[in-house]
């Protein structure tokens, strides 16, 4: 079973954490075309390569990102959302 | 209905100690048992000991860390750490939750008054109260890896062999399902494991654990102090 | 067969004895025999019928890569399938008996089917027997004269409880190699497990021993100083099952599975010795020459009288040796090369000093079987001339295909090493090491120094993740596989598959059918499906097909390599079983009041509360009734509470919820629907604002752990200072219904009750019975009430004070289904029920719970999108005339002019109001008309009334005051 490291809590089975889909920025609803914003909404980042993802370490609640690359089934990094990544 | 007295604390094992044990006193305000029905359920392989009649209290929020201060349960600096303040356990669950509990008898008023000010109606600035009915066990005994490396995929071997007594690390995982909080620590020479369990798995949780504990020769053990 | 004299070091207590049946005759072996050397020592030669044609069968490989021996064990509380002989110890007073026969083993009467072969090529299923109508007959007739074991359905259970393992160095295989690696390993300092699924370590190195005792002597050394390092753990008689990501490997244990966590794995499992495949290669007595040493060295049996032993390298000499040195008669050594290797003719000059003659450039032709059913003799060819040999028992030694299916499951890259016409590890994932035989080391020297690279190797990389682990070099070896050892025949069966009963032109055929590459060939025929999984046919199946297709064998991969390696027991996939279940603090007193469960997510709750004599419905209409009526008690514990503090939790909620929160005045409470993204509806609750910056709300119970994680990450997201609190299982909840509720409540809290001061939709904190509470009036059944939320620890305290001081009243617990018609008489929509994956906010008719002029909520953006297309459906009710009973049922389709319009989302007869009504999700326009047409089972259908619902006190003022009781 793979491993995953939470930042805080260290590397764990990844039964212990819990994917809540790829890091991207929402556009100003404001702003958005209807086509732009259904894009938003249903549209998922499909080719193979390195995705950043929303995971929790579900044991303690901490949410963070992780940088996977698919075609390798590698996790490269992971790191607290607020630290590193420009929020959006 | 002034002049009611605040009924008895339940444990969330109450079901399993109603028909198990006989004999009921009140610690800290919680029905706890006198004695088991059968000695078949004791073994000191591996035992487990119902500690949720402990005093306790759990808090986050940005005036937490310097409102425990204030009380004299200071936190250790480091995520997910623990350390003893005076008689009691002072817990940091990753790094702004905090989760405070009387080991010792002397503790327990200290933090039953603190508790009392955390969870009454007028509540401290930035201070958000936790309020943890956790189901807490004590689980200790020379077949204690042998059980965990049954219910849990994280090595708890180099753990509990550098048990500290005064300050370490906790951990939060998952057990059989279940979400718990495990401290190891060693008390006098012996080595424990203490895990806090949210209550609505309790029942499940403790039977579980018992029914493994019980294959290894191991079983439960009362806490044997007299204090309330 | 038969016994032979003792041997140091033989697996077998010839001082204790075990006793059992087979096919109701009655065998003694000794402790340490399997079923098949107990039946062998007997001198019984034929063990088992083959799947498909039920020839008569007797051992191959004798290392649990074939199946010919398999047999069904009836012991005391259980009667076992498919145990396979050469591998199981029998049980002491079992009755044994061979699978897929009828009648016996010697009487089978389904052998017959051997003569039929003509007629069931491969593939045949497809062909004869794909007609739909005819197919279920043909299916019940396959079953009946092919299968394996039956299940036995009464057997008593067994306890296979998995644990967890943890090592620095994983090394799999505990021969020459393995043995030495690990050696390596924790000379290095590593915490090593060595697993093994043989009973003893040492391997093939114990057994292949060239009839003298050097060999022994050396893996002897190896095993007793694996034995004496405290830092290496053994398992013995298990198997590593799956190679899964980051080392994890499933080894199952005879007792139950074991969860690895490695560092780093050292692959050292060997290799499949492999049958020569020509005409009559699967008659009792010929066996591949690894499966007669494992029998003559573990088990001290003599397979044959007088072999002779077909070759194509040094290791069929070495067996010829060891047969002699056991006693055994060889008749020659027939070589099927032209020019033996240096190893083959070193090994020659013992073989003809012992009188023993060796025969070069040698094509068998046919094993022809003697009166007993098996073999006596071989037919074979040498430079155009024929001859043949009279023996009771052909060993073949013509080559090895590696035991690299971790390698390939853990993705490493192979190549074709034609020198020794054996594919090798070239690529290794990091932390993946190969060793011995696998990597193509086959002396006894380059299997223990190719142990010692590997073991150092994977401690010195530990922790580095970038290091790649380096290919085994290869020393020249002589060759120890023939390129293609198969010889077809006329008349066919030349078996491949042992397990299939697969021939030469079997694969043939298919390939000429169009299933000429390895994944196609190897689901048209079956190669390589059976119990086996190919071990011992694969590769000369895909040398078949090269050759066919006129391919180098290098040009073709083997079919992809997956988890599980050998058969595992379903008890030990299951383990204990743990199914996590929660509950509230009153479990125990809703089961002494006879409480019908059903589950609620990972929850359990009351469905209604059974009475003796009433039936489930009268007993669920006398709770409605109570409620409507009098006053009712039912648990909500299992809903999702949540806190939310600090000066942005209004503005938190205003963003996850479509209506507004941060107007909402302390003391009061707010029904809550929740979107997604996409303006579909995924949860509801209720929230309170206890305080400027305190607010308490709930959610369903099944969304309650996922949306507490996601208004975390949102949080987060957003960037947006929030403390959230879960208090779902640490709080107990009930709700307290009627419109004697609030005189019940009375007695028992000082609380002001009154309207005045207690108003509908507000909630108060205060003492009942003696303890802190938090109490909200909410409308979802209709009815004056209270809904009650404390700690866990109080739950049962106060559910007991709120039961008695009711009695009075004639208070009654009501459970799920109750609620469910109380709601629905109210017109009150369930998340999940009402609404599905896919129903959006607008189409709940629900407007005055969504402020789409907040600046941002989820989903208000796609809603803007949906308001301007037309409405997809619209929810309303309906009604069927008073007395009418029948009704449809959840999910009947609507219809309109022969098209679906819609569904039926809830449906109940009302005790209150005497008629059918429900709830329907329904195309707006059709909705629109008086009525709907409904089809219900068996196309039966029928005209539900439109109406507005609430069904029942459409003004909603009963919740809202108190009725004079």
């Amino acid at each position: 079973m793979k491993i995953m490291t939470c930042p805080i809590n260290g590397p764990r089975l990844i039964s212990e954490f819990a994917y809540a889909g790829e890091l991207k920025a929402m556009p100003d609803p404001a702003q958005a075309t209807d086509e732009q914003w259904a894009d938003y909404v249903f549209n998922k980042n499909g080719p193979a390569g390195i995705k950043r993802e929303w995971w929790c370490h579900t044991s303690s609640g901490v949410w963070f990102i992780a940088e996977r690359d698919t075609s390798r089934d590698v996790i490269v990094r992971t790191y607290l959302y607020t630290t590193e990544v420009p929020r959006t | 209905m002034s002049g009611v007295l605040s009924p008895p604390r339940r444990s969330p094992i109450e079901e399993w100690l109603a028909q198990a044990t006989e004999g009921t006193r009140l610690r800290q305000g919680m029905v706890q048992p006198l004695q088991l029905h059968s000695t078949t359920l004791q073994g000191t392989a591996v035992s487990l000991t119902e500690l949720s009649w402990r005093r306790r209290l759990g808090l986050k929020g940005p005036g937490a860390e310097a409102w425990l201060g204030a009380q004299g349960f200071a936190p250790a600096p480091a995520a997910n750490s623990w350390q003893r303040v005076g008689g009691a356990l002072v817990g940091r669950l990753a790094n702004s939750e905090f989760l405070v509990e009387a080991l010792d008898a002397g503790a327990q008023t200290a933090v039953a008054s603190a508790a009392a000010v955390l969870y009454s109606a007028v509540r401290p600035v930035g201070v958000y109260p936790v309020v943890r009915q956790d189901l807490v066990l004590r689980l200790q005994g020379p077949e204690l890896n042998t059980l965990l490396r049954q219910i849990c995929g994280v090595n708890f071997k180099p753990l509990l062999a550098d048990a500290p007594a005064e300050r370490g690390t906790l951990l939060m995982t998952s057990m059989i399902g279940a979400g718990v909080v495990a401290i190891p620590m060693r008390v006098a020479s012996a080595t424990e494991l203490i895990l806090w369990v949210d209550p609505s798995f309790a029942m499940y949780f403790w039977t579980t654990l018992l029914q493994v504990a019980a294959e290894l020769g191991g079983g439960v053990l009362l806490d044997p102090s007299t204090e309330v | 067969m038969m016994r032979l004299p003792t041997l140091p070091g033989e697996w077998i207590d010839r001082t204790r004895t075990v006793t059992f049946t087979f096919e109701n005759e009655p065998v003694t072996g000794y402790v340490g025999d399997t079923i098949s050397t107990a039946l062998a020592a007997e001198g019984k030669r034929i063990f088992g019928r083959s799947f498909k044609y039920h020839r008569p069968r007797g051992f191959l490989s004798f290392a649990n890569h074939d199946v010919n021996v398999m047999t069904q064990v009836a012991s005391i509380g259980r009667s076992t399938p498919n145990v396979r002989g050469d591998m199981e110890a029998p049980i002491a007073h079992s009755k044994v008996t061979a699978v897929n026969t009828r009648g016996g083993l010697k009487n089978d009467r389904f052998a017959l089917l051997n003569h039929f072969s003509r007629f069931l090529p491969v593939g045949f299923y497809y062909k004869a027997f794909h007609s739909k109508r005819l197919f279920p007959m043909w299916e019940r007739l396959f079953r009946r004269l092919t299968g394996l074991g039956t299940v036995d359905l009464d057997a008593s259970h067994r306890s296979t409880p998995k644990r967890y393992d943890f090592c620095d160095v994983l090394v799999i295989g505990a021969g020459p190699s393995g043995l030495s690696a690990a050696l390596a390993a924790a000379a290095a300092g590593a915490d090593v497990l060595l697993i093994d699924e043989n009973r003893a370590l040492g391997g093939s190195g114990l057994y292949a021993r060239a009839g003298s005792d050097a060999v022994v002597a050396k893996t002897q050394a190896l095993v007793s100083a694996v034995r004496a390092e405290s830092r290496i753990r053994v398992l013995l008689s298990s198997f590593a099952s799956g190679y899964y990501a980051d080392h994890w490997v499933s080894v199952i244990a005879p007792e139950a599975m074991v969860k690895v966590r490695a560092r780093s794995v050292v692959i050292a499992q060997g290799a499949y010795e492999q049958p020569c495949v020509f005409r009559g290669n699967d008659l009792p007595g010929v066996m591949l020459a690894s499966g007669a040493q494992r029998l003559m060295y573990r088990f001290s049996i003599g397979p044959a009288r007088r072999i002779t032993l077909l070759t194509a390298n040094a290791e069929g000499y070495a067996a010829a040796l060891d047969a002699k040195s056991r006693g055994i008669e060889v008749e020659c050594v027939l070589d099927l090369r032209a020019t033996p290797g240096p190893d083959s003719t070193a090994l020659m000059a013992q073989l003809t000093r012992q009188g023993i003659r060796v025969v070069t450039d040698v094509q068998p032709i046919e094993a022809v079987a003697g009166r007993a059913g098996s073999v006596a003799r071989l037919l074979y060819r040498v430079a155009g001339v024929e001859d043949s040999v009279a023996v009771d028992g052909i060993w073949m030694s013509v080559g090895f295909a590696p035991a690299n299916a971790f390698l390939h499951q853990a993705g490493a890259g192979m190549r074709y090493e034609s020198s020794i016409e054996q594919f090798v590890p070239e690529r290794l994932p990091a932390g993946l090491y190969a060793c011995g035989k696998v990597a193509g080391a086959y002396s006894l020297d380059a299997r223990m120094a190719d142990g010692e690279r590997a073991g150092r190797q994977a401690v010195s990389a530990l922790g580095a993740m970038d290091s790649l682990p380096v290919a085994p070099v290869l020393a020249p070896i002589e060759c120890p596989n023939h390129p293609y050892p198969v010889f077809a025949h006329l008349a066919g069966k030349e078996f491949v598959d042992f397990d299939e009963d697969l021939q030469i032109k079997d694969i043939e055929n298919a390939c000429q059918e169009g299933f000429d590459s390895t994944e196609l060939l190897k689901r048209y025929s079956t190669m390589g499906m059976g119990p086996s999984q190919g071990k011992h046919s694969n590769l000369n199946a895909l040398r078949i097909l090269a050759a066919w297709r006129g391919d180098a064998l290098g040009e073709h991969a083997l079919t992809t390599s997956r988890p599980m390696f050998h058969p595992v027991p379903m008890s030990h996939l299951a383990g204990r079983g743990f199914m996590p279940e929660r509950k509230t603090p009153m479990d125990a007193d809703h089961a002494a009041l006879g409480a019908v469960w059903m589950p609620a997510a990972n929850w359990r709750r009351p469905e209604y509360y059974a009475v003796d004599g009433v039936s489930r419905e009268a007993a669920i209409t006398a709770e409605v009734h109570a409620v409507r009526t009098g006053v009712g008690l039912i648990d909500v514990g299992t809903l999702g509470k949540i806190e939310a503090h600090g000066s942005q939790a209004g503005e938190f909620l205003d963003r996850i919820y479509t209506a507004r929160y941060s107007n909402l005045k302390v003391g009061m409470t707010r029904y809550g629907l929740m979107l997604d993204e996409a303006g579909v509806i995924i949860d509801d609750g209720v929230i309170a604002r206890l305080a400027p910056e305190c607010f308490y709300f709930t959610t369903t119970t099944g969304n309650s752990a996922t949306l507490f994680r996601e208004f975390g990450r949102l949080a987060t997201w957003w960037g947006l200072p929030v403390g959230l609190v879960n208090l779902t299982g640490h709080y107990a909840a009930f709700n307290l219904a009627g419109p004697h509720s609030r005189a019940v409540l009375r007695t028992l809290t000082d609380l002001d009750l009154s309207d005045a001061a207690f108003p509908y939709l507000a909630v108060r904190e205060g003492l009942v019975a003696g303890v802190p509470c938090r109490l909200m009036r909410v409308g979802f059944v209709g009815e004056l009430g209270y809904e009650i939320h404390l700690p866990f620890e109080s739950g049962t305290e106060v559910w007991r004070a709120l039961l008695n001081a009711g009695k009075a009243s004639g208070i009654r617990p009501f459970g799920v289904e109750a609620q469910r018609m109380l709601r629905l008489e109210k017109g009150h929509v369930i998340i999940g029920q009402d609404t599905d994956g896919v129903t959006n906010a607008l189409e709940i008719d629900a407007p005055w719970a969504i402020k789409m002029d907040k600046p941002f909520f989820i989903g208000q953006r796609s809603l803007a999108v949906l308001a301007k297309q037309p409405l997809r459906q619209t929810l309303v009710g309906f009604q069927m005339p008073l007395g009418v009973t029948e009704r449809p049922k959840e999910c009947h389709l609507i219809i309109d002019q022969g098209r679906i319009a819609g569904r039926v989302t809830s449906v109940g007869f009302s005790p209150t109001l005497g008629r059918v009504i429900g709830l329907a999700l329904v195309d707006p326009v059709v909705a629109a008309h008086p009525t709907l047409r409904v089809r219900m089972d068996a196309g039966v259908e029928v005209l539900l009334e439109v109406t507005s619902h609430p069904f029942y006190d459409a003004a909603g003022a009963r919740q809202k005051m108190e009725v004079a009781s």
